[in-house]
C-alpha cells in the first residue's frame, strides 16, 4: 500500500474558490487576511518579476517592511502607463494563456499577459454563491436563468478585457451575444428576453450602460411594454466612455432602465468594476456601494502630494490585487473614488469602494470604449 | 475533443446515456477509459477530467446512471448503488463492443468508486481503477450526507422523502438495495478490493468530511489484492470540482494514472499533457448545450429522462 501527498493549495486559492463568507466576519477579519493575502503576493512577484524588483528596490521597500495592515500602502505601485510601454511578467513567458488589451481611446493600449491562474482566478469569483455578488444572484442556476449580453460572445471579443469578462458570465448560465461583428442586434436582444421571461425563473441583461439604454429605448420604440417584473435582471459594467453627453445619474439611470423595463425594484439593477489591469470585480451591492474582497487592498492617494489618504477621503484609486499571478497588479488606477472601511449600509463588514469620476487627461478610457466604437445599433 | 452521444442497456433492458470521446486521431492500443461522475453530478460534470485524458491519447466513456440525474433512463427519486454499476457494467460492455477491446481502465467519483470495486471483483479485464474522492464505506457516508443513520432504522421508520445533496430521494429502494446486497457496507469494499488484482488508487482530501484518508488506507492495507494507492490531496471538502486551480493538479496526477502502464506509485505527472484554460472553459459550456439540447430532444420523444 502506497501513499503519496499532492502539493498544498495556497491561501489566496482557497479563498477565491472556498465557501467561506468573509463577509460574515469583521472588518478587522478582513484586514488581517486581506494583509496576508496581498504581503504573499508581493513577496512573489518580488521573487519572479524582475522589472517590478528593481521597481521597489529603487523604492527601498522589500517584504520585510509589509508587517502591519497600514503597511500596506507602502508596496510600490505601477501607474498603469507601464503596462502600455513594457511587457510586465511574473511568470515564464510560455504560461502566458491570453494578452489583454483594454482599448485605450488615444495612443498605446495597455496589454495584460494573463496566464492560466490568474483567469482560473478571475472565474473562481464568478460563481453565483461567491460573496463576491451579496445576494444578487440567489437562486440563479444554470438550468433556470439565461444571460442575455449586450456585447460580443467570448470568441468574437478577441483580446479585449472588458468584453471577454463579461462574456465569462456564460459560465454560470447560458449566455446569448448580440454584438456580432459591428452590429448590435437590439431587435434581437429584446425578442430573446420576451421569449426568455416565458421560459425562465431569471433573465439578467448584461452590458455597459450605454447599450443597456439603447436596449431600453428598443424596448420603448417597439411599443409592447416588457414585464420584467422579478424575474428581469440588469448587470452593467465600463461606464459610458465617449457618450459621456447620455450620462445619466445612477438614480435617473434606475428609473429610466426599471421603467422600460418594468422591473418590480431598482435594486435589480447592479453595476460593477473593473479594468484591463484589475483581476477582480468589484460588484455594487444593494446601496450602490462596490464591495472590495478581502485579497484586494483598495485605497485613495492625493493627486498632488501622492500620499495615501484616508478613509472616505476622495482621490486617486489605488489597488493592490492578490489575485494576479502572471503580472504584478499593484497599480495607481485612472479614476477618483473614495475607499471607507466598516460596515455598509447594506450590513455586510468590510472595504468599499464609490468611484467620483475618471482622471482628467487619463489617455485610458477603459474597455467598454471599444464596443462603443465599434457597435453600431441597427 | 470530439464527443458523441450513446446508448448503452442494462441487462434489464433501461437505457444508459452514454459520452463517447476520442481525439481526432488515436492509437490501436489507446487506453479506454469508463468515467462515472458520482452522486448527483452528472457526465458533463467530469468533462474537464474527460478532455484532459482525451487530450493525452485516451478514449474515454461518461455515462449518467440510471434512476439518477442525468440523460439516462430513471429519476434520482429511486437511486440505488445497483443501478449505478449496473449502468457502468453497461457503458463497459458498450465501450468493449465499440472499440472490439477487452481492456478497460475505471475513473469513479465519490460514491461511484463503491460501484467499480464492484465490478471490478467480477471483471478480470478492468486494467485498473482510479477514484476521486471515492467512498470505501457507503453506508457511513450516506449517514454522514444525511445527518442520520437511515440504512440502519426498521423501514416504516424510513422517511416518505430524504433531500440528499439538494435532491429528493426515496429512501426506500436505497435501504432495500443495501439490505439485500450489502452493496454500501465496509465490508463488501473490503471482499471486493481483495479481488481486485487490478491497481487501484484513490485520491482523497484530507479535509473531506465524507470520506475519511485513514479509513481509506485501512480499507487499502486490508483489501490488498494487488497494487494500492492512497494520494492525500491537502484541501478541504469532498467536492474538489469547485477549485479549478487544484482540479488542474489532481488531473495531472490521475491523467498519469490513467492512462499509464506501470505500477500506479510510478506514475510520472510531468508526462501529462494539461488542457487550456479556455478549452476546460468551452468544453463545460459546450457540453452543457449538448446536454439541454439532449434533454429537450428527450422530451420531445416523450422519455423519462430528465
Amino acid at each position: 500500500m502506497f501513499t503519496q501527498n499532492l502539493a498544498p493549495v495556497s491561501l489566496i486559492d482557497s479563498v477565491v474558490f472556498g465557501d467561506h463568507d468573509w463577509l460574515e466576519n469583521s472588518v478587522e477579519w478582513q484586514a488581517d487576511l486581506r494583509l496576508e493575502l496581498v504581503r504573499e503576493a508581493f513577496a512573489h512577484h518580488l521573487a519572479s518579476c524582475p522589472q517590478y524588483a528593481s521597481f521597489a528596490d529603487r523604492k527601498g521597500v522589500t517584504a520585510e517592511h509589509i508587517q502591519t495592515v497600514d503597511d500596506l500602502v507602502r508596496i510600490p505601485q505601477l501607474p498603469t502607463s507601464v503596462f502600455k510601454r513594457q511587457r510586465v511578467l511574473s511568470v515564464p513567458p510560455d504560461e502566458i494563456v491570453m494578452n489583454f488589451t483594454s482599448s485605450g481611446t488615444s495612443g498605446t493600449k495597455s496589454v495584460i499577459h494573463r496566464d492560466g491562474v490568474t483567469l482560473h482566478r478571475l472565474c473562481g469569483m464568478m460563481r453565483s454563491d461567491s460573496p463576491l455578488f451579496g445576494n444578487y444572484l440567489d437562486g440563479m442556476d444554470e438550468t433556470n436563468s439565461t444571460i442575455i449580453n449586450l456585447g460580443p460572445s467570448r470568441s468574437d471579443s478577441g483580446n479585449v478585457w472588458f468584453s471577454y469578462v463579461m462574456s465569462l458570465l456564460e459560465q454560470m448560465a447560458p449566455m446569448q451575444s448580440y454584438v456580432v461583428g459591428s452590429d448590435l442586434l437590439l431587435k434581437e436582444a429584446v425578442d430573446d428576453v420576451r421569449r426568455s421571461l416565458v421560459e425562465m425563473d431569471k433573465v439578467f441583461v448584461v452590458g455597459p450602460p450605454f447599450l443597456v439604454s439603447d436596449f431600453c429605448q428598443e424596448v420603448i420604440g417597439a411599443g409592447a411594454p416588457l414585464e420584467g417584473g422579478d424575474s428581469l435582471f440588469v448587470f452593467t459594467g465600463g461606464g459610458w466612455k465617449n457618450r459621456e453627453s447620455e450620462r445619466m445619474d445612477r438614480h435617473e439611470f434606475n428609473k429610466v432602465v426599471g421603467e422600460a423595463l418594468s422591473l418590480a425594484d431598482p435594486l435589480q439593477i447592479r453595476d460593477v468594476f473593473n479594468q484591463v489591469e484589475l483581476n477582480t470585480l468589484l460588484v455594487e451591492c444593494e446601496h450602490h456601494r462596490k464591495h472590495v474582497p478581502p485579497w484586494v487592498h483598495a485605497f485613495t492617494r492625493d493627486p498632488v502630494t501622492f500620499e495615501p489618504l484616508p478613509d472616505g477621503e476622495a482621490g486617486v484609486l489605488c489597488f493592490s490585487d492578490a489575485t494576479a499571478k502572471s503580472y504584478p497588479c499593484f497599480l495607481v488606477g485612472d479614476d477618483v473614488a473614495r475607499v471607507l472601511s466598516g460596515v455598509c449600509d447594506c450590513g455586510r463588514p468590510g472595504v468599499t469602494m464609490e468611484l467620483v469620476r475618471r482622471l482628467r487627461g487619463s489617455s485610458h478610457a477603459g474597455c467598454a470604449e471599444t464596443i462603443r466604437s465599434t457597435v453600431q445599433a441597427d | 475533443m470530439k464527443t458523441e452521444r450513446l446508448d448503452a442497456w442494462t441487462s434489464e433492458g433501461r437505457r444508459v446515456a452514454v459520452w463517447r470521446s476520442a481525439p481526432e486521431d488515436f492509437a490501436p492500443d489507446a487506453p479506454i477509459v469508463v468515467m462515472s461522475p458520482g452522486f448527483a453530478r452528472r457526465m458533463r460534470d467530469v468533462g474537464s477530467i474527460a478532455l484532459c485524458l482525451v487530450g493525452n491519447g485516451a478514449i474515454v466513456y461518461r455515462f449518467d446512471s440510471i434512476d439518477h440525474i442525468g440523460l439516462s433512463d430513471g429519476d434520482i427519486r429511486n437511486f440505488t448503488l445497483t443501478g449505478m454499476r449496473q449502468s457502468m457494467i453497461a457503458a463497459i460492455e458498450l465501450a468493449r463492443a465499440t472499440e472490439n477491446r477487452r481492456g478497460v481502465r475505471l475513473v469513479a467519483m465519490s460514491l461511484a468508486n463503491l460501484a467499480a470495486y464492484q465490478v471490478a471483483a467480477e471483471d478480470k479485464d478492468i486494467e485498473r481503477i482510479m477514484a476521486l474522492s471515492g467512498v470505501v464505506d457507503g453506508h457511513r457516508t450516506i449517514t454522514e450526507v444525511t445527518g442520520r443513520d437511515y440504512l440502519s432504522m426498521a423501514r416504516e421508520e424510513l422517511p416518505a422523502i430524504l433531500p440528499v445533496m439538494g435532491h429528493d430521494v426515496d429512501p426506500v429502494p436505497l435501504w432495500t438495495d443495501s439490505r439485500e446486497t450489502r452493496c454500501l457496507s465496509y465490508e463488501r469494499t473490503i471482499r471486493s478490493l481483495k479481488a481486485i488484482s487490478a491497481p487501484v488508487a484513490n485520491c482523497v482530501a484530507e479535509g473531506d468530511p465524507w470520506v475519511d484518508v485513514g479509513e481509506c488506507t485501512t480499507a487499502y492495507t486490508d483489501g490488498d489484492g494487488g497494487e494500492r494507492l492512497v494520494i492525500k490531496l491537502p484541501y478541504s471538502g469532498h467536492d474538489l470540482g469547485r477549485n479549478p486551480v487544484a482540479v488542474m493538479t489532481i488531473l495531472e496526477r490521475m491523467a498519469s494514472l490513467a492512462i499509464g502502464n506501470g505500477p500506479m506509485h510510478d506514475a510520472d505527472p510531468q508526462a501529462v499533457l494539461m488542457p487550456t484554460f479556455d478549452a476546460v472553459l468551452e468544453a463545460r459550456i459546450a457540453e452543457r448545450q449538448q446536454d439541454f439540447s439532449e434533454q429537450r430532444a428527450a422530451k420531445t420523444e416523450g422519455s423519462p429522462a430528465v
